[in-house]
């Protein structure tokens, strides 16, 4: 089943987010933990999404598409300037506890809960799919 | 959307979804504390990293003046988050 949304840039549509995963997740077979891992996913890049690209006002879309075996999700956003989530160093724990830093976590989950995260930028679109085998 | 019960003088309830809409709300009610706190999350369902930094930013406010900020009661999801963040060995986790 595929199914796809647009989201204004704004924190506020977090909720409108999950209500749409939520949705699509019913109707799929998925464990609870295989979706809050989903979610959380999509909340990170769409934040990235939001924070990286503040001077935009296009809205950001979300594709859902899944079966009993796979989901695939896509965030689409037009920036400028490409930010390639799948580029960006791996967390550094030591320097991280010893600079007692408290941010910049969220896309080094993503990559622990998702099989897959592409990148890729076209035409001043970017799009970002993750995949997670349940 | 996230609830927040203070259950006695040093200890929280965090209740529902801690995403990044709720930063401001948990970040106010934590300001509050100046002495250790401990943070039921038993009824915690979801934290993203935006709730981690709001944790890890009262930890080392407390720190600083020889306090520390406790968690109990975790739940599996949840955990997961600490766990491959490495905050599990930041935090002062209570077993259950």
């Amino acid at each position: 089943m595929n199914s796809k949304k647009t989201f204004s840039r704004n924190i506020d549509e977090l909720q409108n987010i999950f209500e749409f995963l939520e949705m699509n997740f019913q109707k799929i077979p998925i464990q609870q933990k295989d979706q809050f891992e989903m979610e959380l996913s999509v909340e990170e890049i769409f934040m990235n999404m939001v924070r990286h690209n503040s001077g935009s006002s296009e809205h950001i879309e979300v594709t859902f598409a899944g079966d009993d075996k796979t989901v695939v999700l896509s965030l689409i956003d037009t920036e400028k300037v490409p930010f390639d989530i799948t580029k960006t160093k791996e967390v550094d724990f030591e320097e991280y506890f010893r600079e007692k830093k408290s941010g910049g976590l969220g896309i080094h989950l993503v990559k622990q809960f998702m099989d897959s995260v592409t990148f890729d930028h076209q035409n001043g679109v970017s799009t970002i799919i993750i995949t997670k085998h349940i | 959307m996230l609830t927040i019960e203070q259950v006695s003088e040093h200890e929280l309830k965090f209740t529902g979804r801690f995403d990044a809409s709720q930063e401001k709300k948990a970040s106010d009610e934590l300001s509050k504390m100046s002495q250790t706190v401990t943070i039921d999350m038993e009824n915690l369902d979801y934290i993203s990293s935006m709730g981690l930094s709001v944790l890890v930013n009262t930890y080392k406010r407390l720190h600083e003046t020889g306090n520390t900020l406790r968690l109990k009661n975790i739940s599996s999801h949840v955990r997961d988050v600490f766990k491959y963040t490495r905050l599990d060995q930041i935090f002062e986790i209570m077993e259950d």
